[in-house]
């Protein structure tokens, strides 16, 4: 059992390393070392980014499947998401700053890579105009919830990973 | 949220599509409705049409039913029933114009696609289950 005034002081030391770290970090986005932020960990980001891209696309794959019988429908998906640029490191988009109530708010543009396209060359089209396969978007659909699958349990092990080597399991 | 998002659309699907076996369901209860009287129209043929509507606020794209018209392009057919009240001079009645056999087959499109979208509700309910099972 560890003594009540140890564990508060053990977090004060946490919050104040924390804040700290805060203060030092660099504003133009380079390498942050505030150690409580996972999203600062190069593969927590590119799996967060990697979930976020999943769900945006399973969104785009059920427009799809519920426009499967409306005339003229295309259907679309997002380009895939490209590791190389990720490990890069992407900018997150970025909203201008409204410093007068007389600004307009302007818009935000779109997360990377989760804007949707038209297919150029769908497999067929029926005499309406539809162009979607439904065994193709749900193949695609399976696709997207397995790798949602797989990478919210490599989550899960990272995270894991993390505790043990923290000494909490 | 992306997901949420998902069901909902997926869920327009599924009431357009159950708004589709409702317009089957008409025509084919009244595949056998004739003419009322000598001369009169029997029962015509709906034709139910889908549009896709975009959702601003949500920036979604979401299915609606165009509009339920009247099939006047396929010809009415014609039994001969002498004896029946709506028989015109010859003795031939005007029956409706559905075709069972394409009521069937529509059907059966709307269930594949209700199905489908039922589908893809229960993959995006499993995918935010999935982040959900991160707490643990």
């Amino acid at each position: 059992m560890i003594p009540p005034a140890l564990v508060r002081m053990t977090i004060k030391g946490a919050l104040i390393v924390t804040s700290s770290a805060r203060n030092t970090a660099d504003r133009h986005g380079a390498i942050a070392v505030d150690p409580m932020d996972l999203s600062k960990l190069p593969l927590f980001d590119m799996m967060q980014r990697k979930l976020s891209w999943l769900s945006a696309r399973q969104q785009v794959l059920s427009q799809n499947i519920a426009n499967a019988d409306t005339p003229g429908y295309k259907p679309r998906d997002l380009k895939p998401l490209d590791f190389k640029n990720m490990a890069k490191g992407q900018i997150d988009p970025v909203a201008p700053t409204v410093t007068n109530p007389m600004h307009l708010v302007g818009f935000t543009p779109e997360a990377p890579g989760t804007k949707s396209d038209k297919e150029k060359h769908p497999l067929e089209t029926t005499i309406s105009g539809n162009a979607v396969t439904m065994e193709e978007e749900l193949m695609k659909a399976n696709r997207t919830a397995s790798d949602f699958e797989l990478t919210t349990n490599l989550y899960h092990k990272q995270l894991s990973m993390i505790k043990e080597a923290l000494g909490h399991n | 949220m992306d997901l949420t998002k998902a069901m909902e659309i997926s869920a327009s699907g599924m009431y357009a599509q159950g708004q589709r076996v409702r317009v089957i369901a008409e025509n084919m209860a009244n595949a056998d409705s004739t003419a009322q009287s000598a001369g009169g129209a029997p029962y015509e043929r709906k034709l139910i049409t889908f549009k896709s509507l975009v959702d601003r606020a949500q920036g979604i794209e979401t299915v609606a039913v165009k509009s339920i018209t009247r099939d006047t392009a396929t010809p009415f057919g014609k039994k001969y029933e002498p004896s029946s009240p709506a028989a015109d001079k010859e003795g031939y009645v005007q029956t409706a114009n559905v075709n069972p056999l394409i009521e069937m087959t529509d059907m059966h499109e709307a269930q594949r696609s209700y199905e489908a979208n039922l589908n893809l509700i229960t993959m995006s309910k499993t995918m935010i289950q999935h982040a959900i099972d991160l707490l643990r």
